[in-house]
């Protein structure tokens, strides 16, 4: 029976759909996280220790590992770990991303560069050290413009400044947010981009021997037009035509080309202008929080599915979407605080399309709105026949629900 | 004439199982699970679904043989091979498992206090370093119900901490354990040990 590596961060969400997946695909598993699991010590196959933080500290040991317990696939989830998860499968001999083009796709200074060098459209940059005397000027595109960190996932951090005293408020902001986030440095500055008015989707694609196929396009309703970007609603299929669609795929394949990118999930952020897409972003991973539970495909496959048979070696065409609509709203912080308690939830779950509540904040947990962010309290999840009757749904069911926090 | 027998296949939620009904008793009114060929040697039903390229596991329950399955092969091919192997079966008399396979399941009592040993002995000193515990809500016929509390309790890693360590300890020891339930309430948990942190 083939062995899974399935490297996980701790704090993600997606372990027990990921864990489903490797049950349904039959195969022996190995855990691998950056901190020690209490219960290695009852079956020594099944976990290992990495420095995800230190991606190329983690060769040695998956060596070492692979060497008593031969890895047959490597699958990296969240962020933080994709890098880490490309220089394993690398010393492994496994099919894998280039851990420099990983790496570049996750610093938006190096991915804004590849993709101007190979003509990809994305917005105008500059970079700026936050020690830099002139890091509040304004941009020579002018406003409005974007401040975002360069690391940072979920659009935490990103501000965007209509004038010059904003952009002397936000700069300081986005230092205070990146000089408290452990996995960020304020040494490594910060973007300042041309904001890109329109549309935004997703793009959630399989790279396969290079060769970029689309799994799902999701619209996001919901206009992100700032000063702050927390997202809310996607919705698949797009209801955007065909043609746009067309170009949303060419684009995102020019990005993933432009980048390096070849194997593996990636998830492609643009916006829809009136002279095309653009690239927001391009992260070489699946889409993020408990989202993929939307996609179901063939059969009833799920997200997890397609990419434990892709990292298996499973070359079979993929499976088409189901047809019908679905869509996920990540529950807005609002003004956080220290969650008590969500009030609502069997009304919520009750309204008419609505698949299910999950609640991922705990009792006691603390919330912070954006652009500080994370973590959602929780998502909601509806399916209908049209993408319009789920968005109705996944806002009625939010209409329910009450966050309720101590200090309110 | 096996000819006769008449087999339904129904995919299953899970995409890589599928169930066949077939319109006779194949176990009356019993059930047991086989994880691999060498678990099947004491059933002739299951050794040979086991035979078929693909076959990862066989659930036989009265009329009904559920299918894991993993590979390329689509179900159509291998659900063709499945229908000739049960009406081998059938046509072969045998029973579909070897009636001393139950009898090797031990005294519910005698289960609860193997398992509640492993936990005490293999699990909770461990989890308790991050203020965890496993607790041992029932047994039910070869079905254990677990609860996990503290630190356990709506943790990023429980279902690692459960199917990858509490589960392999308990099978390792007690091969004859069926499914292990986790009852848990984790979204009630206020202290995770590991809280989901980012998107």
């Amino acid at each position: 029976m083939p062995r899974l590596l399935l490297m996980l961060p701790t704090r993600t969400y997606r372990t027990p759909a990921l864990l489903s997946a490797a049950a349904r695909c039959g195969v022996e598993l190995t855990v691998a996280s950056e901190e020690d699991s209490s219960v290695a010590h009852l079956n020594p196959a099944g976990f290992l220790t990495l420095p995800f933080s230190s991606p190329d500290a983690c060769a040695g040991p998956a060596r070492a590992f692979h060497d008593e317990f031969p890895v047959d696939a490597v699958i990296g989830i969240d962020d933080t770990v994709v890098e880490a998860a490309a220089v394993v499968a690398r010393e492994l001999g496994l099919p894998h991303n280039n851990p420099e083009a990983v790496a570049a796709a996750g610093d938006k200074r190096r991915s804004r560069e590849q993709l101007v060098a190979d003509g990809v459209p994305c917005p105008g940059f500059v970079w700026r050290a936050f020690d830099d005397p002139d890091r509040d000027l304004p941009p020579a595109f002018g406003f409005p413009a974007v401040v975002k960190p360069l690391t940072l996932s979920a659009s935490r951090g990103v501000i965007r400044v209509d004038d010059h005293p904003g952009m002397i408020e936000a700069v300081a902001r986005v230092e205070s947010i990146v000089d408290g986030e452990p996995e960020c440095s304020v040494a490594d500055g910060f973007l300042v981009e041309s904001f890109v008015s329109g549309p935004e989707v997703a793009l959630e694609g399989l790279l396969r021997d290079g060769q970029l196929e689309v799994l799902a396009v999701f619209d996001k309703p919901e206009p992100l037009e700032g000063p702050y970007f927390e997202e809310t609603i996607y919705l698949t299929p797009s209801r955007l035509p065909s043609e746009c669609q067309s170009l949303l795929f060419e684009t995102s394949r020019a990005a993933c080309g432009a980048l390096g990118l070849t194997e593996g999930a990636v998830h492609v952020e643009l916006r829809v202008t009136g002279s095309g897409p653009v690239v927001i972003e391009v992260n070489p991973r699946a889409i993020g929080g408990l989202c993929s539970d939307v996609l179901r495909f063939g059969t009833g496959l799920r997200l997890e599915d397609i990419l434990l048979h892709h990292a298996l070696g499973d070359r079979a065409p993929l499976p088409q979407r189901v047809v019908s609509a679905a869509g996920v709203m990540m529950l807005p912080v609002e003004n956080g605080g220290t969650l008590l308690r969500v009030d609502g939830v069997d009304a919520a779950q009750a309204v008419p399309g609505v698949e299910r509540i999950a609640i991922t904040a705990h009792p006691g947990q603390q919330l912070s709105p954006w652009p500080e962010g994370g973590p959602y309290p929780g998502f909601v999840f509806a399916r209908g026949e049209t993408a319009d009757e789920v968005e109705r749904a996944l806002h009625t069911a939010h209409a329910e629900l009450t966050l309720v926090f101590e200090d309110s | 004439m096996t000819d006769d027998v008449q087999i339904s296949g129904e995919p299953m939620n899970v995409p890589t199982m599928c169930r066949f009904t077939v319109d006779r008793p194949l176990y009356p009114d019993q059930s047991f699970h086989f994880g691999s060929s060498e678990a099947a040697e004491m059933s002739p039903l299951a050794r040979r679904l086991f035979a078929i390229e693909g076959v990862a596991g066989v659930l036989i329950t009265d009329n009904r043989v559920t299918v894991t399955k993993h590979g390329p092969t689509s179900w159509p091919e291998v659900g063709k091979q499945i229908g000739v192997a049960i009406r081998e079966h059938v046509a072969a008399g045998d029973f579909a498992v070897d009636p001393s396979l139950r009898d090797t399941i031990p005294p519910v009592d005698v289960l609860r206090d193997r398992v509640q040993g492993i936990l005490d002995r293999e699990v909770n000193p461990s989890v308790a370093s991050h203020g965890g515990v496993v607790r041992l809500l029932d047994v039910q016929e070869n079905m254990i119900y677990v609860e996990m509390g503290g630190g356990c309790q709506g943790c990023g890693m429980a279902d690692v901490t459960l199917k990858q360590g509490v589960e392999i300890a308990i099978r390792s020891e007690i091969p004859e354990v069926g499914e292990i339930m986790d009852t848990t309430d984790h979204a009630s948990g206020n202290n995770p040990y590991y809280a989901p942190s980012k998107k």
